[in-house]
């Protein structure tokens, strides 16, 4: 009877410190990246209604949460939960510090999924941009041509590839692997310094539905390692001859008493 | 008979003892609140973003009946969302510098260009030693976060004097006008004029995208080094907008 007691009061106790003690002192970063066109849907996270119709071409903003692992279900905007089928179902295992896209987007045979894809948000060099692109369509393998030039090769669906480049817009299209006829763009597409530009291309070529959606991470530039101002050395002779300019006086001075002194000197030895 | 009275009792007295501990746990709950809440602010911010980005295991499962029912677990905040196809992401121009004005040592609309890097990393400069390069990779002069900087040689080998060359006779209180490409004007009011070492200039700070918003006049100072025909120093102004 008293271990039962002991055991009632210690499960009281839980009950009560339990919420406390959850939670959690990390947190990581997570953004939803909506890539299946023409279809609005409602987001539940761990069974609760977080994004109302979610519509597609969209993104939402960076959600910082406790790490955790979260599920998602996916519906048809305005579907009851209880009663209908998700579209697509999953889970995400968050971790501290971790920059992460949730993705719901089509396979290569057109079914919709959820994707988690990690954000490289490491530091880049003053002048330098990040691009990332993400294969996230019905589509099969593609190159990615930049300036018509086929740059990032043979990437299959759920497939992505990550550059630093200096700064600046690109111009990028997306090719059937092998080929350079653009199944999507040729597009211009700008790459900010200090920022992770992730483009996703989306939709379905069956359907005619295929394009580009961009998501950016910034602050992840670093500052110029100096500023080189100068190569002439005129203002530091300028200031080394105002420097000077007391000494060449004392000295003038000193060499014209001297020369007084001889002039005086030979004048009274004339006497 | 009295087995059955006892039990009863027992079962009472655990009941009430459940109770009292529920009721002291929260109170102890309410009491230590703070706490847990200090400490997770204080071990986030000492590790902002230290841990490498860890790979997150994608585990996506076809739909199937087998969801579970609604419950009320922790879920995150309900966001925002906005636009991301291409067109709309695509960044807007802003106003860029295009001229500068500082009547106190001279300098009436020279010319501002955009700039932004060397091969070896430091800031691009316009070779034209009477032309001013903004670095457009930071703010512009008179958005609302930032440090924007302008820097300009002080003086070259074969053209001479820089527009910067009397940088440093400026004071604090001085009045510095940036003419911008949409036509307007942003006044700036200098409060600090600094000679640092080059190997000690506090390019983070005077680079930072956030933060107060201010100008920041760079060029070069002090000593010339003749072998390697670089001065030892920048000369450093720094002004805040005018209200």
């Amino acid at each position: 009877m008293r271990t039962r007691l002991i055991a009632l009061m210690a499960i009281a106790l839980m009950v009560v410190f339990a919420p406390a003690a959850m939670a959690s002192s990390h947190t990581g970063l997570v953004t939803v990246v909506h890539g299946i066109p023409g279809a609005t849907v409602d987001v539940y996270v761990n069974g609760d209604l977080t994004l109302e119709d979610f519509e597609p071409g969209t993104i939402t903003d960076p959600l910082e949460l406790p790490e955790d692992t979260y599920d998602m279900e996916v519906f048809e905007a305005g579907a009851d939960p209880d009663a209908d089928d998700p579209i697509i179902t999953g889970s995400a295992d968050l971790t501290a510090g971790a920059n992460v896209s949730v993705v719901a987007y089509l396979d290569a045979d057109g079914a919709p999924t959820l994707g988690v894809f990690a954000n490289d948000t490491s530091k880049l060099k003053a002048g330098d941009a990040r691009v990332t692109i993400r294969h996230t369509a019905a589509a099969p393998a593609v190159d990615i041509l930049v300036g018509g030039e086929p740059t990032f090769t043979d990437l299959a669906n759920g497939d992505e590839v990550v550059a630093d480049l200096p700064a600046g817009t690109i111009e990028a299209a997306v090719a059937l692997a092998g080929t350079t006829d653009p199944v999507i763009g040729p597009a211009d597409v700008d790459l900010a310094e200090g920022v992770n530009t992730i483009v996703y291309a989306i939709g379905s070529a069956e359907d005619g539905t295929l394009d580009l959606l961009v998501q950016t991470i910034s602050g992840l530039h670093e500052a110029p390692t100096g500023v080189e101002s100068g190569l002439g050395g005129l203002k530091a002779a300028e200031q080394q001859r105002a420097a000077q300019l007391p000494w060449a006086i004392a000295l003038a001075s000193i060499a014209l008493l001297g020369a007084g002194a001889g002039v005086r000197r030979a004048v009274l030895s004339r006497r | 008979m009295l087995g059955a009275v006892l039990t009863h009792r027992m079962i009472a007295w655990t009941i009430t003892a459940a109770i009292l501990a529920a009721v002291i746990g929260a109170g102890a709950t309410m009491l230590l609140a703070d706490t847990p809440v200090e400490l997770t602010a204080a071990s986030d911010t000492a590790t902002p973003q230290a841990t490498p980005a860890p790979t997150p295991t994608p585990t996506p499962t076809p739909a199937d009946d087998t969801a579970e029912p609604r419950t009320a677990t922790p879920s995150p905040p309900k966001v925002d969302t906005k636009s991301a196809l291409l067109d709309d992401v695509n960044a807007e121009q802003e106003p860029s510098p295009t001229q500068l004005r500082v009547d106190a040592i001279g300098i009436s609309d020279s010319p501002i260009d955009a700039v932004g890097i060397e091969p070896d990393g430091s800031m691009e400069i316009p070779t034209d030693v009477s032309r001013i390069g903004w670095y457009e990779y930071g703010p512009a002069p008179g958005e609302p976060e930032g440090s924007a900087v302008l820097t300009a040689h002080i003086d070259n080998r074969t053209q001479g004097k820089g527009v910067f060359y009397d940088l440093d006779a400026l004071d604090p209180g001085d009045v510095v006008e940036v003419g911008m490409s949409d036509g307007t004007s942003r006044t700036f009011v200098v409060h600090e004029v600094r000679q640092i070492p080059k190997v000690e200039l506090p390019t983070g700070k005077l680079f930072r995208r956030d933060g107060p918003a201010r100008l920041a006049l760079i060029t070069c100072g002090g000593e010339f080094d003749s072998s390697s025909r670089h001065y030892r120093d920048n000369l450093v102004v720094l002004a805040k907008p005018a209200d």
